[in-house]
């Protein structure tokens, strides 16, 4: 009975300083998600007992710095996780808090 | 010209024009009842011409603006409340609109005998939400790190992510675990009892997610037992945090479907 509710808004705001931002976020977010499914898989290889000690070690480090570098970027845009989160509606959000 | 249309409430065992009296609509309109059979749909007019604000473009158009949203869905809400109060009611959704009151009566003989049976059911009750949010999760050392490059830190650094991945799960067990008790204790204070999807959590502002958004059909003379037992349950698991708000029209069992 009613039309559909368009989602979009009238106007675009293509300002330059935004659309960087903007891609800049998106970018991170791809790493971010990457960098979660890493640091999960590492988990799950400590879990199993097949890594030595300096093998768990280099691991850690790599992730650590990732993580370190991470949060530089994101504090270059005041961004935090959470921010980096896109909504997939129903399957729940694609970072998952984690 | 101006067009007008019929801005459907709610349907409701009949009602004295005392209680929809002091009533005003989401135009501000004053708001009537359409009789049919043993029935009354309460409806508002409304301007659905194309320069009024419930027009089928300006409609769209303003269904995406929150703050106008907001305030038309408490005047719905607010008309829906006050005939609810006195007499069954089951409500409709937000604008729906008809193109007159003949088409009232229409819907009203079509769902004549869905309605008549609902509306017996929910007599004398109300609906009370109760919201469950998870616990938050145990707090993981915060002292200082050493940085990358120290020796053992990435060891540590594993070791940390995993206490922090378990922390949260476990608060998330807890959580579901914690939702399902207390929907089946206050299951058994309701004449029925729904488990709505969860909210998520960027729309409730909440530090944690949601692990039951609960619908309670209560009996009014049971409504204080009620409230009681959402007390004794938020006692008994302090580190959950527990919203409770009614009680309402029964929105979640009744509310009626344009076909």
């Amino acid at each position: 009975m009613t039309a559909p509710v368009h989602a979009l808004p009238a106007r675009i705001d293509a300002d330059a300083d935004s659309v960087e931002r903007d891609l800049f976020k998106l970018v991170l977010t791809v790493i971010e998600l990457i960098r979660q499914l890493m640091e999960r898989q590492a988990l799950r290889r400590v879990d199993e007992g097949d890594l030595s000690d300096a093998q768990v070690e280099a691991l850690g480090q790599a992730l650590l710095r990732l993580d370190t570098a991470m949060a530089e970027l994101r504090g270059r845009y005041g961004l935090t996780v959470r921010d980096l989160d896109i909504d997939l509606g129903p399957l729940g959000s694609l970072l998952g808090g984690g | 010209m101006t067009q007008t249309g019929s801005y459907l409430y709610a349907i409701a065992a009949p009602v004295g024009d005392d209680v929809l009296g002091g009533l005003r609509g989401v135009a501000d309109e004053p708001v009537r009842a359409v009789r049919h059979r043993d029935l009354v749909a309460v409806v508002g007019t409304v301007d659905i011409g194309p320069d009024g604000p419930f027009g089928e473009e300006a409609l769209a158009q303003n269904l995406s603006d929150a703050g106008w949203l907001a305030a038309v869905a408490r005047a719905h809400h607010a008309v829906i409340d006050g005939v609810a109060r006195a007499v069954p009611a089951a409500p409709l959704r937000l604008a729906t609109i008809v193109a007159d009151d003949d088409g009232v009566r229409d819907r009203l003989e079509r769902w004549q005998d869905g309605l008549r049976r609902t509306l017996d059911e929910i007599a004398g009750h109300a609906e009370w939400s109760v919201k469950v949010h998870a616990p938050q999760p145990a707090d993981p050392d915060t002292d200082p790190q050493p940085a990358a490059g120290a020796p053992g830190a990435g060891a540590a650094y594993l070791l940390r992510r995993k206490a922090v991945a378990t922390a949260r799960d476990d608060a998330l067990a807890r959580a579901s675990a914690v939702a399902g008790q207390v929907h089946e204790e206050l299951a058994r204070h309701a004449t029925d009892a729904r488990r709505l999807a969860v909210q998520d959590q960027r729309l409730t502002g909440a530090d944690t997610p949601m692990s039951l958004n609960g619908a309670y059909l209560v009996p009014v003379a049971g409504a204080d037992a009620f409230v009681a037992t959402v007390e004794e349950l938020r006692e008994r698991y302090p580190d959950c945090r527990f919203e409770l708000a009614g009680p309402w029209p029964a929105y979640s069992f009744v509310t009626v479907e344009e076909p």
